[in-house]
């Protein structure tokens, strides 16, 4: 990748939307989370299936997300409900995002980054690898989430539940 | 005539049949059952999800010999289709053979015991060990052996070494089953009555169901009965522990009106009028498919009928569960790893005949709710792992829990919905009748036989 002026634009505004996005993640504030999102949004992390090919995530096959924006809002419904057990009393979370390729498509931006995710909860502590593949919008100076698509490392999540996004 | 029709037309004498009373001075483990039960089931002593002779035990007289569900024929769909799971903690390939027939095998070399299968599912002509390369075909046998004649001479009988099969193994409305008991009954004899209900849960469409491709697997840290009972006939839990999806519209406020049947062996269903997960949140056109399947099953029947679409949730014992509710259906299997850990797999299923964007709409309902992550299935794996870590203790594993809720009230399912609805029925839908009903099949398959 050449270092061109525009390149390195590009990559600051990146990781200024991706910094902010960690922000909001892990202090849980998922009603501004949604703000950064285009409405027409596709959000999924697909399972993965063991097979003599490696790990394989298909996309007409279950995801532990397959959600649209309507279905993002109810999740972050039922978590701002006070009796959302799993999140009483909520985690600690910690995100650590490196983006490792950023290429612009037509009028968007396709980033691809390593997401590492410790959560820390009142019973138990798990962590999460993976890797995102995001389809940003330019809008004034930054960008809004258009796609994202996550698959993680694993096929079987190897502690109870799944109340964090990724 | 479909099945469902022919169970409606058999006679059927009215009968409320509930598992026998435990015996108090029946063998269980290092226990008397009275030590670890009451005789209806009423009391159930936290013993039983701690002790490690009893989870020993539960391997040998109930996932050695039980009728335990693998998966959906749909996910087999040619010749040596193979995917693999577990018979308890036992590892099991479950295959087409070349011919289409079904065949498990258990997933261990005959040689020196590596698994000869290390993925999730595919298609394989023949099962390769890693150890020493002794490879067996999809229906088991001992096709190759390195060097087998310098090194074992005319030693060796192949015939002799295929892979250890499960002798027992047969799909009911595509639903795959399989038992390691030589003298198992038949499967349609081991569902019993419960077929008639799982008959009307998959026969809906012409075609039958089929799986959504991939499986959600995730463990929890809870003894396996703990899951299996709430699916038998929990619907009390609902209020509080589902108050944030009652709460955020994805289902109403649960009424107790309702049923909870037991049809005998230990397997249970139960739902409230209408079906689990009626809100106004997030609906899709799914609500319209099942008024038109109600209102099919209430021109045969009658009335009463219309309680019976979606089924609604339930157990086959021991370890598989189903959710048929008004936004999806789904399967799962409560696989023990220990005492104290389960290892959950989960499939979300469709009629074969539905739309596809409705497939869609459905399968991404059903992640929403009760995927891994769903809404409701994290409150649920959350507080049965707190359930677990507090037996754990000296103190903590005394004592018994309460299944006391609508204790007597249970009579012939007919007498209340009719002539062709078989088993025993609570009269509101809030009742342990159930996990009562659960327990007392579970005493009756684990007891010492009588001398």
């Amino acid at each position: 990748m050449t270092a061109d002026a525009s390149t390195v634009a590009l990559w600051q505004q990146l990781e200024a939307f991706y910094r902010a996005e960690v922000l909001l993640l892990q202090d849980r504030r998922y009603r501004d989370w949604l703000e950064t999102m285009d409405p027409a949004i596709s959000y999924r992390v697909p399972v993965t299936t063991s097979t003599m090919e490696g790990l394989v995530a298909r996309e007409d096959e279950l995801g532990y997300y397959d959600e649209d924006f309507e279905l993002l809002k109810a999740r972050v419904a039922k978590l701002e409900s006070k009796q959302s057990w799993v999140e009483q009393p909520p985690s600690r979370l910690r995100y650590f995002v490196q983006v490792v390729d950023a290429r612009r498509e037509s009028a968007t931006v396709v980033a691809r980054s390593n997401l590492l995710l410790l959560q820390y909860r009142w019973n138990m502590e798990q962590q999460f690898s993976g890797e995102r593949t995001d389809v940003l919008v330019p809008v004034d100076g930054g960008f809004r989430l258009r796609e994202r698509r996550v698959v993680l490392d694993r096929q079987v999540l190897g502690k109870q539940g799944l109340s964090v996004f990724f | 005539m479909s099945d469902t029709e022919k169970l409606a037309t058999t006679a059927r004498p009215v009968r409320t049949p509930l598992p026998p009373l435990v015996s108090a001075s029946a063998r269980i483990a290092s226990f008397s059952a009275g030590d670890l039960m009451a005789p209806d089931g009423s009391a159930i002593d936290r013993r039983l999800f701690v002790d490690e002779g009893v989870y020993r035990l539960e391997q040998e007289r109930i996932f050695a010999k039980c009728w335990l569900y693998l998966g959906h024929e749909s996910t087999l769909p040619e010749k040596q289709s193979f995917f693999t799971t577990t018979m308890g903690e036992d590892p099991v390939i479950v295959v087409r053979d070349k011919t289409g027939r079904l065949r498990a095998f258990l997933n261990s070399c005959s040689h020196r015991g590596a698994k000869v299968c290390r993925v999730d599912s595919g298609t394989a002509r023949f099962f390769k060990c890693p150890y020493h390369a002794w490879t067996f075909s999809t229906e088991g046998e001992l096709i190759a052996v390195p060097r087998i004649g310098p090194v074992y001479g005319d030693s060796l009988d192949r015939s002799l070494h295929g892979l250890r099969e499960v002798p027992h193994i047969d799909a009911f409305g595509g639903m795959i089953f399989a038992s390691w008991d030589p003298e198992a009954p038949t499967l349609r004899a081991y569902l019993g009555d419960m077929a008639f209900y799982l008959e009307l849960m998959n026969s809906r469409m012409d075609g039958g169901t089929e799986a959504i491709g991939g499986v959600h697997k995730w463990t929890i840290n809870v003894n396996w009965k703990i899951p299996a009972e709430n699916f038998a006939g929990d619907h009390y839990h609902v209020p509080s522990t589902h108050g944030a999806g009652i709460e955020m519209g994805f289902r109403s406020q649960l009424t107790n009106n309702g049923y909870c049947i037991q049809t005998g062996n230990g397997h249970s269903i139960g739902s409230e009028r209408g079906g689990a997960q009626q809100g106004t949140a997030v609906q899709t056109e799914y609500d319209a498919f099942l008024k038109q399947m109600r209102s099919e099953l209430v021109a045969k029947y009658g009335e009463a009928a219309s309680a019976f679409v979606p089924i609604g949730v339930g157990t086959i014992f021991p370890n598989m569960s189903f959710l048929d509710s008004a936004r999806f259906r789904a399967f799962r299997v409560w696989h023990p790893r220990g005492v104290d850990r389960i290892e959950v797999h989960s499939w979300c299923i469709v009629d074969k005949a539905l739309p596809a964007e409705l497939k869609t709409a459905v399968r991404r309902q059903y992640s929403l709710a009760f995927g891994p992550g769903g809404i409701f299935e994290q409150d649920d794996g959350d507080i049965w792992q707190s359930v677990q870590d507090a037996l754990r203790g000296h103190v903590g594993r005394q004592g018994r829990f309460q299944y006391r809720m609508g204790l007597g009230r249970e009579a012939p399912t007919a007498e209340r919905y009719g002539p062709p609805f078989p088993g025993s029925c609570s009269d509101m839908l809030m009742t342990e009748a159930n996990q009562r009903a659960f327990y007392r099949h579970y005493a009756t398959v684990m007891a010492d036989p009588t001398p």
